[in-house]
């Protein structure tokens, strides 16, 4: 028993002590984003670490974010910095008291180097900044088959009744329009919400957009109705959707960018974020730029000004988290330093006004990041800066609709999920 | 006699004082597991050989300990030694967390507020409920039922068979138990998968195109979809069923099968009248267990549908409310639903508790 | 002893549809194992069979030298190659104590609750039982901010006494239900002849009981080997600890069209579980429950 004893004493204290005398500091980072995505970010944290001698970073990204940021945030065991995608779980952290706003030299800096709508879209009620936003990207794009496109003699629309026309003289080929799929496990639900949303842009002012996220305006409204009726006039019709209307709830919304690429191709068209680059076959990623056309998703109200829909990470820090090297990583994000090395690598677009554009490694990165920096006005999707319950009425009305509920019982089951 | 009691006390008090040095040990294996710092390989042996025997040492101690108290402190503690331990994680682990369901049921999302029966109405009345009861008791009969019957038809014509046979199918029935629910999302949506056209990915579609029809995405038909996901539950635990059913089979007596052919029983007859009283007890153990694991399955809907198009299951509903929805007090009535329609089956149970078995 | 007296139509009609139960038992499985060698081009255009119906097949072992490949150095970010190698090791570790100990603890309370004279005895063992239909993940929130307080999440005995502490309902019921149908002469011999509990249960009970040990073993590694959530939430996100299911969890999240890694990730995690069932075969001849016949 002894001789146990001191064979174990022995064994726990040497790590002890090791522990003891290296002493460096370590940020915890808990985000949605993993594989090829936390290895970009690794050189993000590189390039902090480089400059931050002592500090250590360890980034850790859980396969089922919303369970697990939700169960620590309720028991209390914070990381110290959360990458969020949704605004709408921020504010709701942020009403629980468990976030730290950001100090004022961040502060600073997201005012100088964002966009107002930016540092909008960090804010809480309580008017206090927590959030810095990082990595982005821009919805609303149609894609298309470049080589294909131009042999195939079509012109890129600039209106809404262009591309009405445009669909009208694709639904003849042997391509459908469009390839749609929102299939995305117990997410299903959030490409047909882009697409409300793009439609309510484009036929609303922003300031009624504002108000249907706070339900100031009604899902059952006519604005909200009519935006669904404009996606149902081409989801419905057999001859404008690959495969029809039932096809859509059927397909993954990955498959569903590559169709522009198959042989023979199943589409011409496919509306998307600018992530969609990602969902599309090797051989295609490897050369975007010759292979993938794309444009901005026209205004159906060309009496509105142009805005765009955009979407992102923020990072908040959690409440008693806010040391000195804590802070000053959530600085370090709101700098160009921190983005350049994720725009070098690919796959990332961001809002820094200091970034360096000519790193994009592709020309179409580089339009989707001058889209995203000349847009006077941008708006966060709806359905993620919703509650988080109106977010999955959301998701599972417009499914619930494509697959072939009615609509005003869809809106109005939407509507009850504001519980006041 | 006397004079052996009273060699006794230095004994517990040296074995007492041996407990005390091996808690003070098992803390720093703890902490030293806990730093993780340490060559991977010591760590793997020192976390197996600490988790595997670490709570048997214990046993042993306490219960040594104890043996050498009189006779009267023995009978009233030592079955405490027995129970204890058990008794103690379960109503950490599962009690206490129910009694404040049960408390978070009258609040509302975030706890902060007292609202009577809301979330219960809720639970009762609202659409996704009701649907997700409607398929709960289809899950019931269906997936339950069937898991049962098969296993129960498998494990006695397997019986009948060469034992090279019997091990082969057992296996192949039991393969899907060795499969997380993960990989099993995985394997069914290569079945179930759909495409317009006539390449098919999927299986199901492939011979669905085979033999002349059109593709049909199976996973949106209403109400075909909630069958189509039970059959996944039934491919997963008929294994579970057919191994300890089967077991159970290998148990009764040829004598009494053998008896019975001599009185002109036929197989179905000697089958119902011998072989299925024999194994009730076994049968109601193991229809007891799928029923509650059917009823608490929630990442088959969870990962293939999302419990869209119609295949809401309350388990599912359960999961969603709390960690998508942040509403606590609408999840925790929910599990509280969940936990009142299975408790007259655990009732049927323990009905019978302790009638033939009196303790020493 | 039976098979020989059956006559031959019998006999075909019982193997025909014991053939056709386990073709379909074991042909998504197949597809599975069909895709894992498969190169990605012929995934994502063809379905698996058509290997065997077009010949559309170029064997590639590549899938599996990605899933288990320890990185190429490059990359300093354990997290975002798809080793899995790592997350073996941290499956076993977790796996094996969170069978061993609630097997333990069930044995030596079914014995309590079916040979051993307590208050409350019947009173505790109908909740232990009803404790059984408890869904799980109402549990996680208090037992995590505990876990913080104790300084135990992120620790492997942190998931080995959960696991037990869920696992045990079950546990307790199965194996009682098979030690309360041992012959209760076997206990009132002893008894006579003075041995106490811990004897008794040490020399008589745990041989007599190994088989339903050894198959709810199975069970209770094959479920724990398997789970997803007490994982995820008590052993956090660390790369360090992450264990299989979650890694195949964060595959689907990066890979969701790249069949054949999934596919082949999906098999190696399958590998363990299935070695473990077919060694301990044999036990599942007498196996769990076996006695409880004798009612």
């Amino acid at each position: 028993m002894k001789k146990r004893y001191v064979l174990l004493a022995g064994l726990a204290a040497l790590p002890l002590t090791l522990a003891l005398a290296q002493g460096t500091k370590t940020i915890s980072i808990l985000g949605a984003f993993g594989g090829e995505e936390a290895k970009t970010f690794q050189a993000v944290i590189n390039a902090f670490e480089a400059k931050n001698p002592g500090v250590k970073v360890n980034y850790a990204s859980s396969a089922d974010f919303n369970t697990v940021l939700n169960v620590r945030v309720q028991s209390g065991d914070y990381p110290d910095i959360t990458a969020l995608p949704q605004p709408g779980v921020m504010k709701d952290l942020a009403a629980r008291g468990v976030l730290a706003p950001v100090n004022g030299l961040t502060l600073n800096q997201i005012k100088n180097n964002y966009a107002p709508a930016w540092a909008e879209l960090g804010r809480a009620a309580d008017k206090k900044i927590y959030g810095v936003f990082h990595r982005v990207n821009v919805k609303g794009l149609v894609f298309y088959n470049k080589p294909a496109f131009e042999a195939a003699g079509y012109k890129v629309p600039k209106t809404w009744v262009e591309l009405m026309a445009l669909t009208k003289a694709m639904e003849s080929s042997k391509a459908s329009p469009w390839c749609v799929g929102m299939e995305s496990g117990g997410a299903t639900g959030w490409v047909a919400t882009d697409w409300i949303e793009n439609i309510m842009l484009r036929t609303q002012p922003a300031s009624v957009y504002d108000q249907w996220i706070t339900n100031d305006v009604k899902f059952s409204s006519a604005a909200v109705k009519n935006a669904f009726q404009v996606v149902d006039s081409i989801w419905s019709n057999p001859k404008q959707v690959y495969g029809g209307r039932a096809n859509i709830a059927a397909t993954n919304f990955i498959p569903s960018a590559q169709g522009l690429f198959t042989n023979p191709s199943q589409c011409w068209l496919h509306m998307q974020g600018s992530f969609a680059t990602a969902f599309m076959q090797d051989s295609i990623q490897k050369n975007l730029d010759s292979n993938v056309g794309v444009f901005v998703l026209p205004m159906i109200n060309t009496k509105l000004p142009q805005t765009a829909l955009v979407g992102g990470d923020q990072f908040v820090m959690f409440k008693g988290k806010n040391r000195p090297e804590v802070e000053k990583f959530m600085s370090f994000l709101a700098t160009g330093a921190s983005a350049d090395p994720w725009i070098k690598q690919g796959g990332g677009l961001f809002p820094h006004k200091d970034q360096n554009l000519s790193l994009y490694p592709t020309k179409l990165e580089g339009d989707f990041a001058r889209v995203i920096l000349s847009a006077k006005a941008a708006r966060f999707d709806a359905s993620d800066a919703m509650p988080s319950a109106v977010n999955q009425a959301f998701w599972k009305g417009t499914t619930d609709w494509v697959t072939g509920a009615s609509l005003d019982s869809v809106l109005s089951s939407i509507d009850a999920a504001y519980r006041k | 006699m006397v004079a052996r009691v009273e060699n006794k006390t230095p004994k517990i008090l040296g074995l007492t004082a041996v407990l005390a040095v091996t808690l003070v040990i098992y803390y720093y294996v703890f902490l030293f597991l806990r730093e993780g710092t340490a060559n991977a390989w010591i760590i793997f042996a020192v976390s197996l050989l600490w988790g595997i025997g670490g709570v048997w040492f214990l046993f042993v101690l306490v219960t040594s300990i104890i043996d050498l108290c009189s006779e009267k402190v023995r009978q009233v503690v030592m079955p405490w030694a027995f129970a204890a331990p058990a008794l103690f994680l379960v109503f950490y682990y599962l009690l206490l967390p129910t009694f404040r369901t049960i408390y978070l049921s009258f609040f509302n999302q975030d706890s902060s507020k007292f609202i009577g029966f809301d979330n219960f109405i809720y639970a009762f009345a609202s659409p996704t409920m009701l649907e997700s009861f409607k398929n709960n008791l289809i899950w019931i009969i269906f997936g339950g039922g069937i898991s049962v019957l098969l296993g129960l038809l498998i494990a006695a014509l397997a019986d009948r068979t060469h034992p090279k046979f019997e091990v082969l199918m057992k296996t192949a029935v039991f393969l899907p138990m060795a499969v997380s629910m993960i990989a099993a999302a995985v394997i069914w949506k290569l079945v179930y998968a759909f495409a317009p056209g006539t390449e098919q990915v999927g299986l199901l579609n492939a011979v669905t195109v085979t033999l002349g029809g059109t593709p049909v995405p199976w996973l949106l038909q209403k109400p075909l979809n909630t069958y189509l996901l039970i059959v996944i539950l039934i491919w997963m635990q008929t294994g579970f069923a057919l191994v300890v059913l089967s077991a159970a089979i290998k148990g009764i007596p040829s004598e009494l099968l053998e008896a019975a052919r001599i009185d002109g029983a036929s197989e179905l007859q000697s089958f119902f009248k011998i072989t299925i009283p024999y194994i009730q007890i076994t049968l109601i153990s193991v229809s007891t267990t799928i029923v509650i694991f059917t009823l608490k399955v929630f990442d088959i809907v969870f990962s293939m549908t999302g419990g869209n198009f119609g295949t809401q299951v309350i388990a599912n509903e359960q999961y969603v409310q709390m960690f998508r929805n942040f509403d606590y007090g609408r999840g925790s009535a929910i599990a509280v639903v969940l936990l009142v329609t299975v408790l007259p089956v655990v009732y049927y149970n323990v009905r019978d508790f302790g009638k033939n078995a009196k303790g020493f | 002893m039976v098979a020989q007296k059956m006559n031959l139509s019998s006999k075909i009609i019982i193997y025909g549809i014991l053939i056709f139960l386990g073709l379909f038992w074991t042909i998504p499985t197949f597809g599975l194992l069909v895709t894992s060698f498969r190169v990605p081009d012929d995934t994502s255009s063809s379905g698996w069979w058509e290997v065997f119906t077009e010949g559309k097949f170029s064997f590639t072992l590549q899938n599996y030298s990605a899933v288990l490949n320890p990185g190429d150095g490059a990359t300093s970010n354990t997290a975002a190659t798809i080793n899995l190698n790592q997350a073996i090791i941290n499956t076993i570790i977790m796996a094996i104590p969170s069978t061993v100990i609630p097997i333990f603890l069930a044995a030596i309370a079914a014995y309590a609750f079916a040979w051993m004279n307590f208050p409350g005895r019947k009173f505790l063992f109908m909740v232990l039982v009803a404790l059984l239909v408890v869904p799980l993940q109402m549990s996680l929130i208090p037992i995590l901010r505990d876990y913080r307080v104790l300084g135990l999440n992120g620790t492997f005995l942190g998931v080995w006494l959960a696991n037990t502490g869920f696992g045990l309902p079950l546990a307790t019921y199965l194996l009682y239900n098979y030690i309360v149908t041992l012959p209760r002469e076997v206990f009132e011999s002893a008894v006579v002849d003075g041995a106490s509990h811990p004897t008794i249960f040490s020399k008589l009970v745990v041989p007599l009981s190994m088989p339903a040990f050894a198959s709810f073993a199975i069970f209770q590694f094959l479920w724990v080997w398997n789970g997803v959530l007490i994982p995820l939430v008590f052993l956090g996100d660390d790369p360090s600890r992450i264990v299989l299911p979650q890694r195949i969890l964060q595959m689907i999240g990066q890979y969701a069209t790249n069949w054949q890694l999934l596919t082949a990730g999906a098999f190696v995690s399958m590998f363990i579980p299935l070695a473990v069932f077919i060694g301990f075969q044999q036990y599942f001849v007498r196996g769990l429950l076996a006695g409880s016949v004798k009612g």
